[in-house]
């Protein structure tokens, strides 16, 4: 009698534990998700697992999560910041985390793909199953250039309004300029003059090397990168029925390839995904349910599951690729690029099929059905048009389940590319290094190349392409020339970009002998320019071939003159430009220059609802003194006397902080349609820095006059009956230009000896109650001397910081003293100095 | 006349309505922190602002209530005005890695929008400063 009883324990025992081994058993499906919260994504991580915990693991499906959370972010939950592994069960509490935890790993780097190999093997082994699913589940990135990429890109040939007898290579912009005032036309990216205009002083962006990745690890500053997701499934020797980017971005050609060998279907995103990501609950409830399903069915649920969530939410996209196809698909993208290189007069068409097909997040990332598509619509070539319609049926073929909102998405397929125009290419995205194995067995690199250099001489004109930018320096259009030059001086400057170019002001007083002479890192050409009237002639110029000196020379006469340089090929390195035979101009010396434009997207919108309002535009300019001598204006389809106004309008200026600058309200009746200005040269209105030129309307009959957003250029004024509900009446169009007389003897803008970073002084906050933070940035070590005056020039206060850093500093000003009203503060070091203006509540 | 009256009154009236903020905005209106104050007044315009960059990398960052702590997709990135952090929907700035970057003076243009009665911005376009 006394033997039964253990047996009985042994078997109630085993009775009670056997949930337990029957979660660890030979499941169907084991969901591994490589949850990496060690970001800003942290609370979005923890209410994702939440929603697994709704549906929490069966016998037949085990929840498997390593989850790694970051400090500052989300305090819930204990807050704890290490990674832990665990095996998800079900509870219906969606706020905390009530699954066992398997393992506390600390702190884990999981952008190292050994960690994510060890995740995979760790789970496989302890929960093994007949089907594997893994998600990686965190932020994905796309490529971008690294702005100081080199590449060898020509110029376009000059276009055909260039004047008789330029080489054929061109200006990087028409010389010949329109009759409107100081050329709007004429001037390559004149649509995006004020964005140049933002440039003034910009100096170089980030030359971080940007790749494609996953998983930003952000405590140990690390990310998994293309090659090392695929090493480290291939390392943990589990092949995956389903692999899952619960990410941005990643439903890409360039992702899915290396994948292919490694995984069956492949689920992700061409578009960012909501921050929300996957809805766990409802994919995993039918997985619950259903653990027979097939892997194929699963990629594809996931798919529809996302999109009956988010049918209604932000736009985007989601697919489910067969990876076993996409080696199909390369080989059909090689053929179609085949068929374009060898055509060979297709460039153009696709380029603007490049620039219409559906982009994402990052606008260099397009849907490769899409391009094919459009290229073939434009083609006439029956190879090309053949090798199109079979790319997009191997996309068709290889994407199973295809999710993408309209009209956003309209065309989108499921799979993207990386397809950017010349200026925005990656040139690390080809690096072998790299180990991006689909540009090492395909063409699409090569096929790149061809399309950036343009098989017909011509390369691309992409709309996209800020065509003004100048990254370096911001003197390549008339308005911003440095100069005026003076004899012997170098002046040091370089052209890393194709767009880039740069212009120099020299004026002679009398008949001079002048020499310039350039020493090029590359292929760069040299151009005398005289202004005529609203034309801009080439005097002469110097186009010798590779690194041999340019060099000019010769007799010109009294007048001011223009030296262009402009890159054949591009270069990192600086050229070095002297001038020779001109006498030194007597300072200080004033030169005219057009310089304010809202031609493009206005840096800034100001608008008004009560009567006598005005809109108008901020102008950005460097803190120089200037004067401000006219201002042109143009309506466009505008009828304010249809609105019961008398049609009659005040232009005005007023400075930074909205304030009327002196006898600036002056009265108009412009025409319907043309150039009109006020001269302003008589109220000598003295400028230093930024300031706003706005239009009123009279508003006796129409009380509101705003901005429309939804127009990409211009200002876009409008007179309402009822501004506040939307600006529904009479939309028209008007553009403002500034004309504005600088002195030279101030003008510190160049490449070279430019210590305080001009656009890095911020004043904050402002206006300011009692104490105001100044931030700058020095490109040197120095004194810094500040002081502040009175808008009648009476000094404040005056402070010398010795011995300043180079770089970010910040000084915290005492207001305590000054009494409410406007101050000028000023930031001096080594001769140059920067202004700004302080209001003190 | 009828001119130099309107003339004269339209000084007077930019001039009072500046001074009672209600007119022409100007640099002060366009802080995040006058935003935060009005939000309402900005929805659906345009703004620009001088921000720091901050990408994804924003433990220490202080949101207003109820405005610009509004995260619309995974890659919204985050600027900062000193004072407060808010959320800009869009592409991040070409060149910048939102992952590591360090604080970039960036020039932000973006339109104040409006979702489950949170302020966000959506970006219209961006320049970096440095």
């Amino acid at each position: 009698m006394k033997k039964p009883l253990p047996l009985l324990i042994v078997l109630l025992a085993t009775l009670c534990i056997l949930p337990a081994f029957r979660i660890h058993a030979q499941a169907k499906w084991t969901f591994m998700v490589y949850l990496d919260a060690d970001n800003n994504l942290e609370s979005f991580g923890i209410k994702d697992f939440n929603e697994m915990e709704l549906v929490g693991s069966s016998v037949e499906m085990n929840i498997i999560v390593q989850i790694d959370r970051a400090p500052g972010y989300d305090n819930s939950n204990g807050n704890w910041t290490g990674a832990r592994r665990y095996v998800v069960t079900q509870d219906d509490n969606t706020g905390s985390i009530a699954s066992s935890m398997v393992d506390d790993l600390g702190e884990v780097n999981m952008g190292d793909p050994n960690t994510l190999t060890s995740f995979i093997q760790w789970a496989a082994s302890s929960h093994p199953a007949d089907h594997y699913a893994l998600v990686l589940w965190d932020h994905g990135g796309g490529w971008q250039k690294k702005k100081a990429t080199l590449n060898q890109l020509k110029f376009a040939p000059s276009s055909k309004d260039a004047p008789i007898g330029i080489d054929s290579r061109g200006l990087p912009f028409n010389p010949v300029i329109s009759s409107e005032p100081h050329g709007i036309t004429g001037i390559p990216g004149a649509g995006k003059f004020s964005e140049t205009l933002l440039r003034l002083q910009q100096g170089s962006v980030n030359a971080a090397n940007i790749l494609k990745n996953v998983c930003s690890d952000e405590t140990d500053g690390d990310i998994l990168y293309n090659h090392e997701i695929s090493s480290a499934i291939a390392n943990a020797g589990i092949h995956f029925d389903v692999i899952g980017f619960d990410a941005c971005l990643m439903a890409m050609i360039e992702n899915a390839y290396p994948l292919r060998n490694l995984g069956d279907y492949m689920v992700a995103s061409e578009q960012t995904v909501p921050a929300d990501g996957w809805p766990y609950d409802l994919i995993l409830s039918e997985l619950l349910f259903d653990p027979d399903m097939s892997p194929e069915d699963f990629a594809k649920l996931i798919v529809q599951k996302y999109g009956q969530f988010y049918v209604s939410g932000e736009p985007g996209t989601h697919s489910a690729i067969d990876l076993s196809l996409v080696s199909n698909v390369a080989s059909k993208l090689d053929a179609f690029t085949a068929a374009i290189t060898d055509n060979d007069n297709l460039w153009s068409q696709v380029d603007q099929s490049r620039s219409a097909a559906d982009k994402y997040y990052i606008p260099e990332h397009k849907d490769l059905w899409h391009i094919a598509d459009l290229i073939s619509q434009l083609s006439d070539d029956g190879t090309v048009d053949a090798t199109a319609a079979d790319l997009k049926a191997a996309i068709s073929g290889s994407v199973l389940q295809n999710f993408a909102t309209t009209p956003e998405f309209a065309n989108s397929r499921g799979l993207a590319i990386y397809f950017p125009d010349a200026t925005n290419y990656n040139a690390h995205y080809s690096e072998e290094e790299n180990g991006i194995d689909f540009m090492q067995e395909n063409q699409w690199d090569e096929f790149l190349t061809a399309y950036f250099n343009g098989a017909n001489g011509g390369g691309p004109q992409d709309p996209d392409i800020d065509y003004g930018k100048d990254v370096y320096e911001p003197n390549n259009n008339l308005a911003l020339a440095y100069g005026p030059l003076k004899n012997d001086n170098q002046y040091v400057g370089y052209l890393p970009d194709d767009e880039d170019f740069d212009l120099y002001r020299i004026e002679i007083p009398s008949d001079a002998d002048i020499s310039v002479d350039l020493s090029v890192p590359a292929d760069f050409d040299l151009y005398l320019l005289q202004p005529d009237g609203s034309d801009l002639n080439v005097l002469a110029s110097s186009e010798q071939s590779g690194n041999s000196p340019e060099g000019l020379e010769g007799n010109i006469g009294a007048g001011v003159y223009y030296l262009a340089v402009t890159p054949f090929d591009i270069s990192e390195e600086p050229y070095v430009l002297t001038l020779g035979g001109v006498a030194e101009t007597t300072e200080p010396v004033l030169y005219n220059t057009t310089l304010a434009y809202d031609f493009g997207s206005p840096p800034f919108y100001i608008w008004g609802t009560a009567l006598g309002d005005a809109a108008g535009c901020l102008y950005k300019l460097p803190a120089i003194p200037a004067t401000l001598n006219r201002v042109w204006i143009n309506f466009q389809d505008l009828d304010a006397e249809g609105l019961g106004g008398d049609g009659t309008f005040y232009l005005t200026a007023l400075d930074y902080y909205g304030y009327l600058l002196p006898d600036t309200v002056l009265q108009l009746t412009p025409p319907d349609t043309g150039w009109v200005y006020v001269d302003l040269a008589a109220q000598n209105i003295s400028l230093n820095g930024d300031f706003v030129v706005a239009v009123m309307y009279d508003g006796f009959n129409t009380p509101g006059i705003g901005y429309d957003t939804n127009k990409s250029y211009g200002n876009n004024l409008f007179f309402s009956s009822d501004f506040e509900s939307g600006y529904e009446e009479d939309p028209g169009t008007y553009f403002i230009r500034a004309e504005i007389e600088y002195y030279a003897s101030n003008f510190t803008t160049g490449s070279t000896n430019v210590i305080l970073e001009p656009s890095s002084v911020i004043a904050f906050p402002n206006p300011f109650m009692e104490s105001v933070r100044l931030e700058y940035l020095l490109k040197q070590p120095g004194d810094v001397e500040i002081y502040i005056t009175d808008l009648q020039g009476r000094a404040v206060s005056r402070e010398i910081l010795r011995n300043q850093p180079a770089g970010q500093n910040t000084h915290q000003l005492n207001g305590t003293g000054l009494s409410p009203g406007m101050y000028l503060v000023t930031l001096k070091t080594d001769g140059q100095f920067i202004q700004k203006k302080l209001v003190r509540h | 006349m009828r001119k130099s009256f309107y003339a004269l009154t339209l000084i007077v009236l930019v001039i009072s309505c500046h001074a009672s903020k209600k007119g022409i905005n100007s640099k002060d209106t366009i802080t995040l922190s006058y935003i935060a104050e009005k939000p309402n007044r900005f929805e659906g315009k345009a703004v620009m602002l001088d921000v720091n960059f901050l990408g994804w990398k924003y433990a220490e960052c202080i949101f207003p209530e109820s405005f610009c702590n509004l995260q619309i997709t995974r890659s919204d990135w985050v600027i900062s005005d000193g004072k407060w952090c808010c959320f800009v929907s869009g592409s991040a700035p070409k060149g910048l890695d939102p992952a590591s970057s360090d604080p970039v003076p960036v020039r932000l243009n973006a339109n104040v929008k409006m979702k489950d009665s949170k302020i966000y911005l959506e970006l219209i376009d961006v320049l970096v400063k440095q």
